[in-house]
């Protein structure tokens, strides 16, 4: 948030970044995530209607963003080495194409898709066929061989449709699938992102982004498609009359040409225009969210004026964008129209000379009305590709990004008495093997033993976020700042010590699902003990017992009685260490002076960073870390609890 | 906090109808006249066929080089007046849709807004969002999307049968012959359509729902080493998703092979029919070639009606949600009552309050009873108190002991099931405006000033200032764009606490007499606890005010404390006084007392305002909107 340099935490990394910079860039991108939203639910029956909302925003101006991580020349290393990997562009499509066997199975549907749409262009040739041979001549068996050959071609065609369309929602759904799982996996990377993206940005890059980039299969069989239509038309053409043929392509050239000029300028004004349609939802999200602050302030009425404020614009936008599509799709028409006139005159011409049959020129006339179907639908590929590329490329600035955080060194492996790889499950994981901590700024080392319950008052809330931070291990550590059983976190890296250390962030989120799901991993038994100590009785009896659904982001829960849960899941994880920032922040008085009582009850080795008189009272030792370079040290008690 | 159950009513198909049809009754000019044109537009172009018609017919005949310009032109004049007149009707009509669209969104937010909070804690404001997010997405989708596509389709089909009649009324028929075929195609692609298409939007939507929660706890999911878990569920959503999609896909081939033998059978007969006619002379051979493109012409846009009866079925239903929401505003629901309620009407903001009664109201509550619906334990259990004038009282008491529902009462957000609330004089037509900062911490989107212009929409900028700096968030008034800077996600990003100091600065802009605080932000750090608390202090002055204490110094500075348990009246007095009477209170007090006192931690040092609320959040922190 604000002053960028929070005092005090000069080796901090600001993920962030400078706001003000990057403002217009994150709201194209939130944009694109609301209206992708949209695009995902509304999205079932195939790929049509894909928005392509984000590509107002050009990524990738990360410059001041991007703090120099101290002290971790590994980083920097894997970073350099990631950048010849799967971030670019050809890489990202070739995993929506070509992964998995998908190359193969592409490939036999784009065939499909072209035997497809070369019945589609015998049809008319055919139907010229039946009055040229049959109707002209009055041939009763030349009828029924060729409207049996006309059968032929139906059923081929709508069997290669049928299979092709079968095998491409595999290709595609899959496809889509693995770009998502790829994108997901690195936003959740154990070792962090040198620059996270925000939550609006991450989600368009994981929904519409991916979505886009998948989308390229079916580019490919469309344009494979289309271009089937004109080749087989122009050499049925060409096959006619050469000159008639060659006039065709010529025209066909033409009309691509123009309509692609038009298609992109049209194109982005939509663009625009569609995102102020996508506004509305954001602010009626917003103030339906918000609703009971906006009753208790009694802002009803401003909420519905803002409302229809926003509603209005979006109906100018939805206008403006209809016609943009309406001048472009009559366009197409237009041209079409004319081209075919043109075609019909000239083929007419060459019939009254006695250059080509009745038959023939019905065949040319079907022809020329199915290739302006075809024509308008290749207009549009160019620009189809600039969006599907600009997605590619966040995507693959996503895959790129080097990690944050130093991966440790294996060899260095475990501190004494951890040598499961997993703390969380490995018997020794809760030996209590000791925790020395050097807060920055601070000279004497914090030694936490087994078993200890340690107060820590941090001057204001940003430096507890940091404090929690850098014991969660989610910035770079600098060495010999925390030690777990001897062995420096740096050389652990993130994913050892946060086995060993639970430092949950303050704002931990709850994921909807089952009380018990936000408690505790699959199969494991919630522990009354701790049930108990977070005084989180009356949270189960709320919502019925720990198998009831918590709602989107625990959105059954009260403020409170979200942030016990959080706490009670904190002290499941049996680490060696678990460290809570400020736990009690939205928990009245009284429950928190049980929740404190609680926790001194417990056997874990917990490191409270708090503020609150109530907490501070049970703990062992308090260290006030006020910036004076030296910690206060007491024993509130001067006993042991 | 009740069951996430909708229970918003939704219309059945035939209110919904006649919603729709009301609405675009209001423009039926307007709706005919674009109509009009569209149809002519579409006329236009479907002079083509029988102009190639007679192409065939002048070749056969010999006619000249001349004859065959003519129709050439003629088809070039036909796609230029048909691409005209689409262009203006689509326009026309696009613009019609949109306004309508509108009005209904607007009246939909505006009546879900005005909703009384009861209706919306037991219906779950999942619903409504819901409702004002996705159906209204849905609606608008299918009028932007598919009603011009299926407008043009029906349009284009029925004039080229119309086309077809003029042409021969033989061939017309022949025509016909598919039309049982479509018939049924559509009744059983219908029929098991929105079964799979329903599930995959479920699965869909809830995949994007698990994106979104990994996306925002993405540093929870780190800390836990739960990155497994989180990419499993995803995949498993996310397969079955690409599975049911696979079903659809099944259902829509076995449609468009019925669609496809629909057009064989179609265009066989007037093909045979055409035989028929040439040989006994009774047509041309242009006008069966006429006939023969008619049909062909009509795949394309048979093919678009019947695929789109889908969406429209969806949009449908929709519609039905949004119109159940409408006609609770003007069907004498309970959204009426709203009107009158002092929360909204009385309000120093509003734009059209009422004049201010002067002075400073007292508040009295005598024997209030109050159970939330469906859950036999009441909440309270008669309840008495008073706030005397311009003075201030503390609530204390565990979580579940009833007092947030208590100053929710007392904020007149809800009636008591049995007692009394009056604010001030009864006699007044209008209650004092009663100001309530709730618990939930809620950011809008928009600008710093956006965010204070909540509370009043027409504050001048010095006012916003003035405000600002009154309840001490000098942080605010240094941010870089200063009162245009863009909060939350996409801009700068806020924590709780300064959010809520924003909460505060609108009381102050609001300018209650009558306020009740419930907020519960107590970030940490002895710096931050004194701003607010000065903050506070500033609010409640000169004001007559209730404060949900969620911390003890909150009590401390309060004329009278009440302290409850499980409902009911524990003990109330001033502070000294229920120290000296050693109850609960006192117990409470002294344990927090004790440590408060000790040296090393300061509890109420004042910190130097500017490094207390700000701080740069990463993804977890961002409060989340309801997706």
């Amino acid at each position: 948030m604000t002053p960028p340099e929070a005092p005090g935490t000069a080796g901090t990394v600001e993920v962030s970044g400078a706001p003000g910079a990057r403002t217009t860039e994150a709201a194209a991108a939130a944009g694109a995530a609301e209206a992708t939203g949209a695009g995902e639910a509304a999205g079932a029956a195939g790929a049509r209607g894909i928005d392509e909302a984000g590509t107002a925003g050009a990524h990738g101006t990360d410059e001041a963003g991007t703090p120099e991580a101290p002290g971790t020349p590994e980083a920097r290393a894997a970073g350099a080495a990631g950048a010849l990997g799967p971030g670019t562009v050809r890489a990202l499509f070739r995993v929506a194409l070509l992964r998995d066997g998908r190359g193969h199975r592409m490939a036999l549907t784009t065939l499909a898709f072209m035997l497809h749409q070369l019945c589609e262009a015998l049809v008319p040739v055919l139907i010229g066929v039946v009055i040229d041979r049959a109707m002209a001549p009055a041939g009763r068996a030349a009828l029924f061989r060729w409207l049996a050959v006309l059968a032929g071609v139906f059923v081929v065609l709508s069997l290669s449709y049928q299979r092709a369309s079968s095998s491409m929602v595999t290709v595609y759904g899959h496809g889509e699938h693995e770009l998502r799982q790829r994108a997901m996996t690195r936003l959740l990377d154990p070792r962090s992102l040198r620059r996270r993206p925000g939550p609006g940005e991450a989600l368009s890059l994981v929904s519409s982004d991916a979505y886009r980039v998948a989308g390229v299969s079916w580019s490919v069989v469309q344009q494979a498609s289309a271009l089937t239509a004109i080749l087989v038309a122009s050499a049925v053409l060409l096959t006619i009359s050469v000159p008639l043929g060659l006039g065709v392509i010529a025209g066909t050239v033409l009309v691509l040409v123009v309509m692609h000029r038009v298609s992109m300028p049209l194109e982005a004004r939509g663009l625009a225009e569609q995102s102020a349609a996508a506004r509305a939802g954001e602010v009626a999200t917003d103030m339906i969210a918000g609703l009971r602050v906006v009753i208790g302030m009694g802002g009803r009425a401003e909420a519905a004026r803002r409302y229809r404020a926003v509603s209005d614009a979006s109906r100018h936008g939805a206008v403006a964008a209809s016609r943009s599509v309406l001048a472009y799709g009559n366009l197409g028409t237009l041209l079409s129209g004319v081209f075919l006139a043109a075609l019909t005159t000239a083929s007419a011409w060459l019939a009254l000379d006695g250059r080509l049959t009745v038959g023939r020129l019905v065949t040319v006339l079907g022809l020329a009305q199915y290739l302006q179907g075809a024509l308008a639908q290749a207009g549009a590929f160019a620009s189809h590709w600039a969006h599907k590329r600009a997605s590619a490329r966040r995507l693959g600035g996503l895959m790129d990004e080097p990690p944050l955080l130093a991966p440790g060194r294996a060899r260095h492996a475990d501190p004494a008495g951890c040598s499961g790889r997993d703390g969380r499950h490995s018997p020794d994981g809760q030996d209590g093997t000791a925790v020395r901590w050097l807060p920055p700024g601070h000279r004497a080392p914090l030694d936490l033993r087994p078993g200890d319950l340690v107060g820590v008052v941090p001057r204001d809330p940003a430096h507890a976020r940091d404090l929690s931070d850098r014991l969660g291990y989610r910035v770079p550590l600098g060495r010999g700042e925390l030690l777990i059983g001897g062995a420096d976190a740096v050389d652990l890296g993130p994913e050892r010590v946060r086995a060993r250390i639970t430092a949950p962030p303050h704002h931990g989120a709850v994921f909807s699902g089952t009380l018990r799901s936000n408690l505790v991993p699959e199969g494991q038994e919630p522990d009354p003990a701790v049930l108990g100590a977070v005084v989180l009785d009356d949270v189960l009896e709320h919502i019925g017992g720990d198998r009831a659904e918590v709602g989107e982001h625990g959105r059954r829960l009260s403020g409170g009685q979200r942030q016990r849960l959080l706490l009670a899941r904190a002290l499941h994880t049996g680490a060696g260490l678990v460290v809570l920032d400020e736990p009690t922040t939205a928990i009245d008085p009284v429950t928190e002076q049980r929740v404190a009582e609680g926790l001194r009850g417990l056997p874990a080795t917990v490191l409270l960073i708090t503020a609150s008189p109530i907490l501070l009272s049970v703990c062992d030792r308090v260290v006030v870390l006020d910036g004076d370079d030296h910690a206060h040290d007491h024993d509130p008690k001067g006993t042991h609890r | 906090m009740s069951p996430e159950q909708g229970t918003l009513p939704v219309a059945d198909a035939r209110r919904t109808r006649r919603e729709l049809l009301r609405r675009l009754g209001a423009h039926r000019g307007r709706l005919a006249a674009s109509l009009l044109v569209l149809l002519g537009g579409t006329a236009a172009t479907l002079v083509t066929p029988p102009v190639l018609g007679d192409v065939v017919d002048a070749v056969t005949a010999g006619a000249g080089r001349g004859r065959i310009a003519v129709l050439g032109l003629t088809l070039a004049l036909a796609a230029a007046v048909g691409a005209g007149l689409s262009y203006a009707g689509g326009r026309m009509l696009a613009a019609l849709v949109q306004q309508v669209l509108a009005g209904l969104r607007e009246d939909v937010f505006e009546t879900a807004v005005r909703l009384p909070l009861n209706t919306l804690e037991s219906a779950g404001s999942s619903d409504v969002v819901s409702r004002v997010t996705h159906d209204v997405e849905a609606v608008s989708e299918a009028a932007s999307d598919v009603l011009p596509e299926v407008t043009h389709a029906a349009l284009t089909t029925g004039l080229s049968l119309l086309g077809l009649a003029v042409l021969d009324y033989r061939l017309a028929l022949a025509g016909l012959v598919c039309l049982p075929v479509h018939i049924h195609a559509a009744r059983w692609f219908l029929a098991r359509s929105h079964l799979v298409y329903g599930d995959i939007r479920r699965l869909e939507s809830a995949r994007g729902q698990l994106v979104i929660e990994a996306v925002r706890g993405a540093e929870t999911i780190r800390a836990y080493r739960a990155q497994r878990h989180h990419l499993d569920e995803l995949a498993g959503r996310s397969l079955r998703a690409v599975e049911r999609q696979r079903d659809g896909m099944r259902l829509r081939n076995r449609f468009n092979g019925l669609l496809n033998t629909a057009e064989y059978l179609g265009l066989a007969a007037v093909l045979m029919t055409g035989f028929v006619l040439v040989g006994s002379g009774a047509v041309s051979l242009g006008t069966a070639t006429a006939a023969a493109l008619y049909v062909h012409r009509l795949f394309g846009p048979v093919g678009v009606l019947l695929d789109s009866l889908d969406d429209i079925q969806r949009a449908t239903v929709g519609l039905s949600r949004l119109v159940g929401i409408t006609d609770l505003g003007h069907g004498g629901g309970p959204g009426e009552s709203e009107g009158a309620s002092p929360g909204e009407g009385g309000h120093p903001g509003g734009d059209d309050g009422p004049e201010q009664p002067s002075g400073r109201p007292e508040i009295e509550v005598r024997g209030v009873s109050y159970a939330y619906e469906g859950s036999a334990r009441p909440v309270l259990r008669d309840i008495s108190l008073r706030v005397p004038a311009g003075t201030s009282l503390a609530l204390v008491g565990a979580s579940g002991s009833g007092k947030s529902t208590l100053a929710r009462l007392i904020a007149g957000l809800g009636e008591p099931d049995r007692g009394r609330i009056t604010v001030g004089a009864a006699e007044t037509p209008y209650a004092p405006a009663r100001y309530l900062v709730t618990q939930e911490v809620h950011l809008f989107g928009g600008t710093l000033a956006d965010n204070l212009r909540m509370a009043r929409p027409r504050a001048t900028d010095a006012e916003l200032r003035r405000a600002l700096r009154e309840v001490g968030a000098e942080w605010a008034l240094r941010l870089d764009s200063g009162l245009d800077t863009v909060l939350g996600p996409t801009g700068v990003p806020l924590d709780d606490g300064s959010v809520q100091h924003l909460a505060l600065a609108r009381v102050l802009l609001a300018d209650p007499p009558v306020v009740v605080l419930d907020e519960a932000t107590a970030e940490s750090g002895p710096g931050t606890g004194a701003l607010l608390q000065a903050a506070l202090a500033r609010v409640t002055r000169g004001r007559t005010s209730v404060v949900v204490a969620h911390r003890l110094e909150q009590a401390r500075h309060a004329d009278r404390v009440l302290v409850l348990r499980h409902g009911e009246v524990a003990e109330q007095g001033t502070h000294q006084e229920l120290l000296a009477a050693g109850g609960e209170y006192a117990a409470l007090w002294t344990a927090y007392d004790r440590t408060a006192r000790r040296p090393g931690i300061p509890t109420a040092r004042p910190g130097p305002a500017d490094h207390t609320a700000i701080r740069p959040g990463p993804a977890d922190h961002t409060p989340a909107p309801l997706a």
